[in-house]
């Protein structure tokens, strides 16, 4: 009775664990024609496979829907993109399943300059691990593409970010250290700041200093780390920014050495660097919400402009051990009843 | 030898409601004592799972800290964790977790200093229960230990404590204790006991009224008046027969002894029509006059009708009265305890007024309609009927009620609470009236006290069912409840009031302008009102009705302890109204009575300044039932007393109209004024300040009255006195 008493407040939580309540009931499946052919997916990935596709996969399967993927690996080179696209006209697939704003964007491009010729525009787009379809142009609006697009995002929101944090432990000073000319950083730190007034803490904000081409550099890092250890922050926060994805061991690295915890928001910090922990979307569960979306237009007959883009509606609390064992900085109790806990 | 025979029946009747009673006890008290069974085997080992099943959860959490690596001694949290599990969870004391030793590592609930040693045997003991256990379920090495208050101790802590090993890996680090809290416990168990009493008490005085009334109505009623039939004719008094309807056995007796006079009658006439005719045709004197005497030797035998016929005995009607008039008050006395708690459900914030005023509001309009309608309501009833005005009445009031309880907002409750309020003054001013009618010089003091008893009766169940049904059923349940009390009241008016009777000189005044003009300018008059009328009035209806329940609710009441705490008022003043009646008659000090009586209902609200808390309030409440006792009846008198002239000249009726009309309207005002006070004092102060307030003016009163005197206090008659409260 007890026990019962707890998990109900469970939900109360802005954050917890479970990974699929957040997808929309499929009401409209029955409704739907029988699949005669599988469907032709166009799959142009930046980075290879990740959990994200393995996640698509997983639903398709679990849904028995029959799919002829046709997967196109970047390698993190945007010229590889337009090779793509040209080939996706020629084969003319039901859907093109882009990863990533890079790829997102040289598919689909800006909403405002739209170029048929180079963009994909007849053919369905449905775009994941977007940190921000406004904020990079792709959309004018979440409730609606207004084209032929939808999509899904990753990105958990700050004031969220700001409550799992604050879970963990009471902070009077959060750090974030970041790349100025990241229109998606410059964003989340203005967030983070209207998330300061409210919980009342002060925010240690440090931008990267660049080089003569604009690009910040990652032999800087140290000193950066420095600069705001000196001020004792008692989180250095890791938001969606790419200067710090790829540097993340360096970041994560440096500061346990200075004895930071680090928070992030994305888990490869958690799966690949030294995070001590983060709230975010699981990649798996990112794919699954993006193939339902593949559903929803190419089984339900649903136009992709009426399908709003959306990020998961839960996410993942998690910890990792290993670090804060090191650190000597442990989760609490109440983080306990919901945190997943990693080595 | 006269009264006898009623005599006779009365014992065995007296008898009937011994049995009764005793009866019913037995079977209420065995309805108690297994309403408290089912609690006994509910409640308490419920709360006792409940800490073995808290004690388990919390020690599988740590456990699972434990496992994912976190050192013992690094748990963070803890509090925090036990916090919530005492929010989540009612009747718990404490949860703290000890070292192996019995020393405080974590507690949230109480100050671990207070504890002391306390939690050291029982640590000890679950120690040494998990070391020696041979299964692993946790549950069976659960430690149980109470601790009583100690009445010296400073700590004033009472719980059960529920110990049990906290291990892992094989290992004891510690011992995580849930305590119980005694306290709530005790609450819970007096708070059923105290319900049980009250539904005990309330559901015996309700049977005896009913018993009392359907006896009276076709027993006792008949069988005085047989009785004083059959004294009649043995006393060859062949005046009177009984006209009333009766079923049964009482009713062919009533039938036979009606025709035995009749018959007489008859004959008598014959004789007499005989008698004239045989003096009309003979011309002897002497044989008239021995026809004159043989009709003089008749007459001397016994009293026969004259010309008019034979007349009726009334029959006991007042006791119709009494149910009727219990009826209608019980019905608008269900809502006391909640009433203010109920209209703040409803009330929307206003920009720049209080909330607290707005809750005066539906309060203060029933009161205002009351005392604006019950002059109309009063000489209206006496034009077309008493049946017809409580039916009427009775059915403004049902729809008050009913609608009360379906309001939307706080507007439409002040209108429906309005059309209560006229219902209200309409049966109030019917069974006041048809009271007054229905009895004569000799009864009318008797009647008056049935009347009054009724209300008293009211005062006291009615409160405390509404207290009770409303913690189970809910406010609008309770209204629909009193709405078909209301209804039902009615149909019960149409069925026994079945007489119509002339209307009496009370009913047949009308206020004047005048009268008010000349009133006014009576300096003892003013004074009364103003500093002693309206004062106690406005604490009645603005600390009972509005402060009371709202106040106690703050302070964590359950509503059926509201409704206990306003039937102090009613049972105060039922048990003690007769007796200061009498002591302020037998020792002709009403005005010092009246003077005594505001400054203790003042001054008892002024403790709950300096000791804010539920006893104060049924201090203030108990303060208040004692002073409204001393006061209520010799205040009429003081009027009469200070009015002397205006009374005779324009009777009683008309200056008491005028006196309740005006103490009506202030109460009225009563509700809104403390709103104010609560809004800026908060209720505590609002009621120390408005006890202040009435005390101040009951001292200027005193000290008036004092100086200036009564008028011509030895010519005074007794007049009656009408009802308590309202």
């Amino acid at each position: 009775m007890i026990a019962c008493g707890f998990r109900r407040c469970l939900p109360l939580l802005a954050i917890t664990i479970t990974l699929w309540g957040g997808l929309v009931a499929d009401v409209t499946a029955d409704m739907s024609e029988p699949q005669t052919r599988p469907l032709r997916i166009f799959m142009i990935l930046w980075r290879g496979e990740t959990n994200v596709e393995v996640g698509l996969r997983d639903y398709f399967n679990s849904e028995g829907i029959k799919t002829d993927l046709i997967i196109r690996n970047a390698e993190r080179d945007k010229n590889k993109i337009l090779e793509f696209i040209q080939e996706a006209k020629r084969i003319k697939p039901d859907l093109i399943y882009t990863w990533g704003t890079p790829v997102t964007l040289g598919v689909v491009g800006q909403f405002d300059a739209i170029d048929p010729q180079q963009h994909i525009t007849d053919i369905p787009v449905v775009f994941a691990m977007v940190t921000s379809p406004e904020g990079s142009q792709i959309v004018e609006s979440l409730a609606s593409s207004g084209r032929n697009i939808t999509g899904v995002s990753h990105v958990v929101p700050v004031e969220t970010q700001v409550k799992a944090m604050l879970a963990y432990r009471k902070a009077k000073r959060i750090a974030v250290i970041y790349n100025p000319m990241e229109n998606n950083s410059v964003l989340s730190v203005r967030a983070l700041r209207r998330s300061a007034e409210v919980h009342g803490f002060e925010v240690i904000d440090q931008p990267a200093e660049l080089d003569e081409s604009g690009r910040p550099r990652a032999e800087d890092i140290p000193d950066l780390i420095d600069k705001v250890a000196a001020r004792e922050p008692q989180f250095l926060y890791l938001g969606p920014d790419s200067f710090v994805g790829v540097n993340r061991k360096t970041f994560t690295h440096e500061a346990k050495v200075h004895r930071i915890p680090t928070f992030t928001a994305t888990e490869v910090q958690l799966r690949d660097a030294e995070a001590l922990f983060g709230l975010v979307s699981r990649y798996d569960s990112v794919g699954r919400l993006a193939a339902h979306k593949i559903k929803q237009i190419l089984i339900d007959k649903i136009p992709p402009q009426d399908i709003p883009i959306e990020t998961l509606r839960r996410f993942s609390y998690i910890v990792k051990m290993s670090i804060a064992k090191e650190l000597g900085f442990y989760p609490p109790m109440k983080v306990l009843k919901y945190a997943e806990i990693v080595e | 030898m006269k009264g006898s025979y009623a005599r006779t029946i009365k014992r065995p009747i007296v008898g009937l409601f011994a049995i009764s009673l005793g009866l019913l006890l037995v079977s209420q008290a065995i309805m108690a004592f297994y309403a408290w069974n089912l609690f006994e085997r509910g409640t308490l080992p419920s709360l006792d799972r409940k800490a073995i099943t808290v004690a388990i959860s919390v020690q599988a959490e740590i456990v699972h800290a434990l496992d994912i690596g976190i050192p013992y001694d690094d748990l963070v949290g803890m509090e925090e964790l036990f916090s919530q599990v005492l929010d989540a969870t009612q009747g718990l004391a404490f949860v703290a977790l000890t070292s192996p030793a019995g020393e405080v590592l974590h507690i949230h609930g109480v100050d671990r200093k207070l504890l002391g040693s306390m939690l050291i045997e029982s640590s000890k003991v679950a120690l040494t229960r998990f070391n020696e256990a041979v299964e692993t379920d946790p549950s069976t090495h659960i430690v149980r230990q109470s601790f009583d208050k100690v009445p010296d101790s400073i700590t004033q802590l009472a719980f059960t404590d529920t110990a049990i090993a906290l291990a892992h890996n094989g290992q004891a680090l510690g011992v995580l204790h849930v305590a119980v809290d005694q306290s709530f416990i005790q609450d819970r168990i007096s708070e059923i006991r105290l319900d049980i009493g009250t539904v005990l008490l309330t559901s015996i005085l309700i049977a005896l009224e009913f018993l009392l009334f359907v006896v009276t109505l076709s027993l006792l009623g008949p069988a005085r008046m047989i009785g004083s039939l059959l004294n009649n004719i043995a006393s060859g008094d062949f005046r009177h027969v009984i006209l009333a309807k009766y079923r049964e056995e009482l009713g062919c007796v009533i039938e036979r002894l009606t025709t035995i006079v009749n018959n007489i009658n008859a004959s008598y006439v014959e004789v007499v029509n005989l008698a004239n005719k045989a003096r009309a045709s003979t011309r002897s004197a002497a044989v008239v006059a021995q026809i004159d005497e043989i009709l003089v030797k008749i007459r001397e035998c016994g009293s026969f009708p004259s010309a008019g016929g034979v007349t009726s005995y009334r029959q006991p009607r007042v006791i119709n009265i009494r149910m009727l008039t219990f009826l209608f008050m019980f019905a608008e006395l269900l809502s006391r305890p909640f009433l203010p708690l109920y209209v703040r459900e409803l009330v929307t914030p206003l920009p720049g007024i209080s909330e607290n005023i707005l809750i005066g509001l539906p309060i203060s309009a029933f009161m205002l309609m009351v005392a604006l309608s019950m002059p109309i309501a009063g000489g209206w009833a006496g034009r077309v009927g008493y049946v017809k005005a409580y039916t009427t009445g009775a059915i403004l009031a049902t729809i008050g009620l009913l609608g009360t309880g379906l309001a939307f907002n706080l507007w439409d409750l002040i209108l429906w609470r309005s059309l209560s309020g006229i219902g209200y003054a309409t049966m109030f001013m019917a069974c006041q009236g048809f009271t007054i009618d229905n009895t004569d010089e000799q009864d009318r003091t008797q009647g008056i006290a049935s009347f009054v008893g009724a209300i008293m009766l009211a005062e006291i169940c009615a409160p405390a069912i509404g207290g009770i049904l409303a913690d189970r059923v809910g406010y609008t349940m309770v209204f629909v409840f009193a709405a078909v009390v209301a209804m039902s009241s009615s149909l019960l008016a149409v069925r026994i009031i079945r007489f119509r009777t002339s209307a009496s000189p009370y009913q047949n005044c009308r206020l004047r302008a005048a009268d008010f003009g000349q009133l006014l300018h009576n300096f003892r008059f003013v004074i009364l009102i103003l500093f002693a009328a309206i004062p106690t009035k406005m604490l009645l209806t603005g600390y009972l009705i509005y402060l009371v329940p709202v106040y106690l609710i703050e302070l964590g009441s359950s509503l059926s302890e509201i409704g206990r705490a306003v039937m102090i008022y009613g049972i105060c003043t039922m048990a003690l109204g007769p007796l200061f009646a009498r002591i302020a008659d037998r020792f002709h000090c009403h005005g010092l009575m009246v003077g005594l009586g505001g400054l203790i209902s003042g001054a008892g609200l002024l403790p709950v300044m300096l000791w804010p808390g539920i006893d104060s309030v049924l201090l203030g409440v108990a303060a208040i039932g004692i002073g409204q006792a001393m006061s209520i009846s010799p205040q009429l008198v003081l009027v009469s007393q200070v009015c002397h002239d205006l009374v005779q000249d324009r009777g009683h009726a008309i200056i008491l109209g005028i006196f309740r009309l005006i103490e009506r309207i202030g109460a009225a005002l009563g509700p809104v004024l403390v709103g104010v006070l609560s809004a800026v004092y908060g209720f505590a102060y609002a009621m120390a300040i408005s006890g202040a307030i009435a005390f101040i003016a009951s001292l200027i009163f005193s000290v008036a009255f004092l100086a200036l005197g009564l008028r011509s206090e030895d010519d005074l008659n007794d007049f009656p006195i009408m009802e308590s409260s309202q």
